[in-house]
């Protein structure tokens, strides 16, 4: 198998199998005459007027999760000289060292693009992501709080969120140091300051733009834009990597 | 009878002591820490139909795939969040979760065995009863070793019983493993200041437990 080929491979078999799940219709949900979801249908609001962004959501495809950057051209990206180094490596090593060909979870925000369903729920003071990928929850919280001053950095880090209009704006620092932000290996440094804009726009389709602001791997803050689908009638499964994980053992790069 | 009626004076002021949802269900809300548990089988008078002592090896939290049900609920905090059509339970345990739909909704029938198993709740009264099932038969039941088959049917009944603390039934019926169904009572009170952190099992274990379980 050609080599470039190896992260392509470890992607698919993430492939999600939520069609094993039985069939649960989405309580509310608009319905075309045929009785399919609405997917154009306006956006729900909650209770204070805001688009309500709780649901199951795919992101569309792989593409962001091999590249955060596939909409930008290569030298949009503001890499620092030994974070380019650093990124050239990690391509020409199959991705080796991706820390989830060791079962390490993604961080934050390489979750928004992974193609496993995740569904976000809201509650008093705090939004909850329930992701199957790895059946692992995040929490972004809303009651005002801000990041402790002993809290150890970690791979999804310290998230607090608000409204802006119709966004949903997350804000998170606290990270690791040790996340690449796609299978391409894009860096990103316990220094980073990560801002994810989330907007739903009807209601089967969002955006969430993505601010790197990252002074040590990047020379100045740059954004991108993912476009996740609504996952209607459906529910998330069981995913544990460390179950049966071959990975790791075929990519040996270079 | 003086006794008595005191009693039942001091448990009728402890639940009026736990707030309700807007639905009018307890609200069980909170960051709770357990008792801890290692045994589940210890105090219970139901038989193991197979005796055959667990190696300590074969402990999949060796292997960090993800601890069973009920041994999740006694080790280390989580957190509960309610919905009316569906309680989450976060845990510190593995950064995972529980979702338990409280919508109506059955178990499933014939479903892929997992690890964490389908739950499905309905309020019985003040208490939240929590039915789950389609396990995998690789989970341990507690830290002690304590193996089942993918018969398992566990019944958790959540029931705050004041402000600060929470009464737990854990119900488990393995027609193919025990004699008769068995209750264990676990006990969790409220971490009122508390907060998950995210707890990653092959940083906490190090990696080379893992791969060394895969050689």
């Amino acid at each position: 198998m050609n080599r470039n080929c190896w992260p392509l491979f470890f992607l698919l078999s993430l492939a999600p199998l939520h069609a094993q799940w039985l069939n649960y219709p989405t309580k509310g949900a608009p319905r075309t005459s045929d009785g399919k979801v609405d997917m154009k249908a306006p956006a729900p609001r909650t209770k204070d007027g805001q688009p309500d962004i709780a649901g199951i959501w795919l992101p569309n495809g792989l593409k962001y999760l091999i590249n955060i950057a596939a909409d930008l051209k290569p030298d949009q990206v503001p890499f620092q000289p030994w974070a380019l180094a650093l990124y050239k490596e990690r391509r020409a090593n199959d991705g080796r060292d991706d820390p989830n060909n060791k079962c390490l979870p993604s961080g934050t925000p390489e979750k928004d693009a992974v193609t496993s369903p995740y569904k976000i729920m809201e509650f008093p003071g705090e939004v909850v992501i329930l992701y199957e990928s790895r059946t692992i929850y995040r929490q972004i919280f809303t009651d005002g709080r801000t990041m402790p001053k002993n809290f150890k950095p970690s791979w999804q880090g310290f998230s607090t969120g608000k409204w802006e209009g119709d966004e949903f704006v997350v804000e998170t620092t606290g990270l690791n140091g040790k996340i690449w932000m796609d299978t391409n290996g894009h860096p990103l440094t316990e220094a980073a300051h990560v801002t994810e804009r989330y907007h739903r726009l009807d209601y089967g389709h969002m955006t969430i733009q993505i601010t790197i602001d990252d002074p040590k791997a990047y020379t100045r803050p740059w954004t991108i834009t993912e476009n996740p689908s609504l996952e209607p009638d459906t529910e998330l499964l069981e995913y544990v990597c460390e179950e049966n994980n071959r990975d790791a053992r075929h990519i040996v790069g270079k | 009878m003086r006794l008595a009626i005191l009693f039942m004076i001091a448990t009728f002021v402890a639940a009026a002591q736990v707030k309700r949802t807007p639905d009018g269900k307890p609200d069980l809300s909170g960051m709770w820490a357990p008792e801890p548990v290692f045994s589940i089988h210890a105090k219970a008078t139901a038989l193991l139909l197979n005796r055959e002592a667990t190696p300590v090896q074969s402990d999949p939290d060796l292997r960090c795939t993800l601890p069973g049900v009920p041994r999740i609920d006694f080790e280390k905090p989580f957190k509960i969040l309610q919905h009316p059509d569906e309680v989450v339970i976060l845990y510190q345990d593995y950064t995972t979760y529980r979702q338990i739909f409280t919508d109506g909704r059955a178990l499933p029938e014939d479903p892929q065995p997992t690890w964490l198993g389908y739950s499905v709740g309905k309020w019985e009264g003040d208490t939240l009863v929590v039915e789950s099932a389609g396990f995998n038969d690789e989970s341990w039941l507690d830290s002690a070793g304590t193996t089942h088959s993918e018969a398992l049917h566990v019944t958790e009944r959540f029931h705050r019983r004041d402000a600060k603390r929470m009464d737990i039934a854990v119900t488990i019926d393995d027609p193919k493993t025990f004699s008769h169904p068995f209750t264990v009572e676990e006990h969790a009170r409220l971490l009122p200041a508390g907060e998950l952190t995210e707890w990653i099992c092959l940083e906490e274990r190090g990696i080379q437990v893992r791969l060394g379980a895969e050689r």
